[in-house]
């Protein structure tokens, strides 16, 4: 047990695929700052952009997110919400477009270091897509009760539904389509559109898309006083359920994680067969 | 010099944006979301005063007034029987406490049982308790209908050398503040749990790795950890897992004892509800009633035609319309106060004891609009409140009232 | 001959354990763990806040008969799914305290962040509960069973009894009896009061009317009772989550979509 705890096996010098840049110190697949780098940067990034958006509603919400017919509340928070969407949909339109244009310039056959780094990244996308999960169901759901149980309600765009459904929601999509496209992409031993669609996105991309559609389910419910429910604030309300069921299948992230383990560990057992056949350590891939 | 120039230039504007963000006031918290036929046919508000709007945190302010769900109350709210209310204050958040209620005289501590047609007298007070400028209304929920919110005006609560506190004292005479009693309990336990949670999570990943277990775990059945001899989970692991679990269970076990000693004669949560007295009503003078209202968009008045019969034994006047938390007041019969509004009666002046008069009741279209009040092309175009009628000895009904309201054009 | 095979593979399984890899490193888990705890927090978190939220935001709804009946199905869900996963791909009996460990951050972060500093309502109102001690002893029933159906009925009961222990301990000093202008009410229902909700009135608490039978003061076990039955067929939603959503679809792929 404790062997596995020393630093890991020392590395024979590594041989580049055809077209793959050259290592710079510090930069390699499994650094920090190599292949991780998305892995904090991403998160610092989602958690910014949610720490700027609980400040900006400290500042602006009493008064003037309480009462949705004043022209403050236009342009303080209906305008915020079309900049999450169109932020939002910029965002997607550029990501989205980068991966699949990119991925026709990349070279057909990469080392073994190589395809680690791309399944570290990968990593980074699913881990920041589980942040954003987090913020869109749990952060954000927290003020949703605090506000709502607490105060009066007068639009479906209200303070906490703002950052809420309207960017951590669509967000999500993004992030887990995103996801796929870079597996789909990057990872063909794994994602490759030969094999089909993976089952493992297949329920995480439907939690992103479900709850956002759950969200005109929601919006009904709260407006009429069917059966009763509508009109008072019960968090527990039968119509919530719906976000819990739907956010249920985003259990589908761990098989993410599940299948690239086991191509990681493939990716070893080929090292070591590579190196058990050949005899000199300057000619072998890595 | 540059730099000093464009931070006073960046804070110069971020000083106008506040500033005219800050012009106009936003008074309302969400009623007027509410649909019209909603406010106007459930509860009625008047007489509503706020004792003060200064206070400093600590400091007492009382509202008082008069809420009556009328004898319109829609079909679709309560299953059209009202049964539970609770008054209270709608306000952002918990900026004040509430320490006091009495209705119709009774104190109400919680929840009272109400009825259509009943007439309740309220009186809260509040502590201040956040420092701060804050829109205050009292309200009356209903249950299954939501809450109907009353005029509110700005209170400011200033800031008190020493913060807030709130005692209150527990039947075995000891005080508490309410502020922060048991935060202590709450927050060291919760926090020794979490540390028993790290010490769990750390004794299994720390001094071994995980992901490159799946490769063993995938060749094992789900039911078997091949003990020691694989090397997934040893024998100093169930030392140590028992080790942590007991001293949860100490933690817990303890813990309960230690508090059902420390906390004893614990009684569960109560549902004292009461049925409030019923409020003296005046003697009848008169009887009022709505033939018709319309709606002109090109003078933006709303004119409403009422019968209203004297039968009292002296003149009677029409002094108001009130309808949501509005008041509309008959200028030839009185001054409007403060947030009041005004409205037009033809004929002007009295109507004699056993008369009956045919009256036009002029009302300012801006403000149902404002309000959001004008049910134009909604799913219920009527309109409804009280006509305010008072006697020369000044004696008071508040007749409800409720008429189809009929647009010159949609 | 047959032990001797036993040894043998038993062998072959503890050198993989143990191999060292060039590129899986110890960065690998931890990013696994860290980026983990969000996603698990917000899974177990929202299924508190929708099925039983109401229950666990304020005081004076931590009732004998409703609290304990609705709040140990919702929170046994995802512990449950985690058990499974966790055990599943790393035998480490370590996914409800791992649950309950993120969801205690994500708990009180949320409740000082938005209902204490946005809002403005006590932390001693709004305290969240703490599923950490429940997590651990059915941590260590799988461990020590190594039994999803042993742990699901023992180990409901386990939940249920734990949670209620470790948080009535907490709500002990709000049970206690206070004069309320006139009135005999728990510290909790003054607490209720008190802090106004304009939106959540009194009357909507889904709280004990007493107008069911007492038998002898004994609705809180009786609730308790029940707690662990629903908790049962909560434990075993968790293992579909964790069976069919989370592990089954791993190297899985539709052809036609």
């Amino acid at each position: 047990m404790q062997e596995q705890v020393r630093p890991r096996v020392e590395e024979r010098p590594p041989a580049r695929a055809p077209g793959e840049a050259p290592e710079r110190p510090g930069r390699g697949p499994t650094d920090w700052w190599g292949g991780w780098r998305w892995g904090f940067t991403s998160l610092l990034i989602i958690a910014g952009i949610a720490a700027a958006i609980r400040i900006y509603q400290g500042i602006f919400t009493f008064p003037w997110g309480l009462d949705s017919s004043t022209w403050q509340f236009f342009w303080l928070w209906r305008m915020l919400v079309v900049l999450e969407l169109l932020g939002v949909g910029v965002f997607t339109v550029l990501w989205w477009g980068w991966l699949l244009r990119s991925a026709r310039d990349l070279p057909e056959r990469i080392s073994h270091r190589e395809e680690v780094r791309r399944i570290a990244v990968f990593w980074s996308l699913v881990g920041a897509t589980s942040v954003n999960i987090y913020f869109e169901a749990s952060f954000f759901p927290n003020q949703d009760g605090a506000f709502h149980q607490t105060l009066v309600r007068d639009t479906a765009f209200t303070v906490s539904h703002i950052p809420m459904f309207y960017l951590f929601f669509p967000l999500g999509i993004t992030l887990a389509v995103g996801t796929y496209l870079y597996g789909r992409t990057r990872l063909p031993a794994v994602y490759g559109p030969w094999k089909g669609f993976p089952w493992s996105f297949f329920p995480l991309i439907s939690a992103t898309v479900t709850e956002m559609m759950q969200v005109a389910m929601n919006e009904w419910g709260h407006s009429i006083n069917f059966a009763n429910a509508g009109a008072e604030e019960f968090f527990s309300v039968w119509f919530h359920w719906p976000f819990v069921l739907y956010g249920w299948l985003a259990g589908g992230i761990f098989a993410l994680w599940g299948e690239t383990i086991l191509r990681l560990t493939a990716i070893e057992d080929d090292i070591v067969k590579e190196e058990a056949e050949v005899p000199s350590p300057e000619a072998a891939p890595v | 010099m540059k730099r000093r120039f464009a931070l006073s230039l960046l804070g110069s504007l971020v000083a106008v944006v506040a500033a005219a963000i800050g012009t106009t006031t936003a008074s309302a918290h969400g009623e007027r979301a509410q649909e019209s036929f909603i406010r106007m046919e459930s509860v009625a508000f008047w007489d509503v005063k706020f004792s003060t709007n200064n206070v400093k945190q600590g400091e007492d302010l009382t509202i008082t007034g008069t809420a009556k769900l009328l004898e319109t109350w829609p079909s679709n709210l309560s299953g059209g029987n009202p049964s539970v209310c609770y008054f209270t204050v709608v306000e952002p958040g918990a900026q004040f406490v509430l320490k006091d209620r009495v209705i119709n005289g009774a104190q109400a501590p919680q929840s009272v049982f109400c009825h259509k047609g009943g007439t309740y007298d309220f009186s809260m007070t509040l502590t201040g308790r956040s420092p701060g400028n804050w829109h205050v209304h009292p309200a009356v929920a209903v249950r299954e209908a939501g809450t109907i919110i009353g005029p509110g005006t700005w209170i400011t609560v200033n800031e008190a050398p020493g913060g807030f506190s709130y005692p209150i004292k527990l039947l075995n005479g000891q005080t508490v503040d309410l502020e922060s009693y048991g935060q202590w309990l709450i927050v060291g336990f919760s926090v020794a749990t979490f540390v028993l949670g790290m010490a769990w999570m750390i004794m299994w990943t720390w001094t071994r790795p995980t992901i490159t277990r799946l490769a063993v775990t995938n060749q094992l059945p789900l039911n078997q950890d091949g003990g020691d001899a694989v090397g997934l989970i040893t024998r100093q692991d169930h030392r140590n897992t028992a080790i942590i679990a007991g001293a949860t269970v100490v933690l817990v076990g303890a813990g309960f004892l230690i508090s059902a000693f420390a906390f004893p004669g614990r009684i569960p949560q109560q549902t004292d509800w009461i049925t409030p007295p019923t409020s003296e009503q005046p003697a009848s003078i008169g009887e009022a009633s709505l033939t018709g209202a319309v709606w002109d968009p090109s003078s933006q008045s709303l004119t409403m035609t009422a019968q209203i019969k004297n039968t009292g034994k002296s003149q009677l006047t029409l002094t108001a319309f009130r309808t949501s938390y509005l008041t509309f007041v008959n200028t030839t019969a009185r001054s409007p106060e403060s947030g009041e509004y005004q409205m037009t009666a033809t004929p002007a002046g009295t109507i004699d004891p056993g008369q009956t008069q045919t009256v036009q009741i002029k009302l300012p279209g801006s403000v149902f609009q404002q309000e959001e009040l004008l049910p134009i092309g909604k799913a219920q175009m009527e309109v409804a409140g009280v006509l305010e009628l008072t006697d020369a000895l000044g004696t008071r009904n508040m007749d409800t009232v409720l008429t189809s309201l009929m647009p010159t054009s949609t | 001959m047959a032990q001797a095979a036993i040894d043998i593979r038993a062998g072959e399984l503890r050198q993989q354990v143990f191999r060292k890899y060039r590129f899986i490193d110890r960065k690998w888990d931890f990013m696994f763990w860290f980026t983990a705890a969000f996603v698990v927090a917000a899974a177990a978190d929202i299924t508190r806040l929708l099925f039983a939220g109401d229950w666990d935001f304020w005081t004076d709804w931590k009732d004998r008969q409703w609290w304990m009946t609705i709040t140990p199905f919702a929170t046994i869900i995802i512990p449950s799914a985690l058990q499974f996963i966790q055990w599943r791909a790393w035998r480490m009996p370590t996914g409800a305290t791992y649950t309950a460990t993120c969801v205690f951050v994500a708990a009180w972060v949320g409740r000082v962040v938005q209902w204490k500093y946005f809002v403005n309502y006590p932390m001693n109102f709004v305290w969240p509960a703490t599923w950490i001690p429940a997590g651990i002893l059915i941590d260590f029933l799988l461990l020590q069973s190594r039994s999803f159906i042993v742990t699901s009925v023992i180990g409901a009961a386990v939940w249920t009894l734990t949670f209620w222990a470790s948080n009535y301990l907490m709500l002990a000093p709000f049970l206690q009896p206070a004069n309320f202008i006139g009135h005999t009410l728990t510290v909790a229902d003054v607490q209720g009061i008190t802090y106004i909700r304009a939106q959540t009135p009194e009357y909507i608490r889904v709280i004990e009317r007493g107008s069911l039978r007492t038998f002898l003061q004994e609705p809180q076990y009786v609730a308790l009772a029940f707690g662990t039955t629903l908790a049962v067929g909560g434990y075993w939603i968790g293992q579909f989550i964790g069976r069919y959503l989370a592990v089954w679809p791993i190297l899985r792929y539709l052809k036609q979509v």
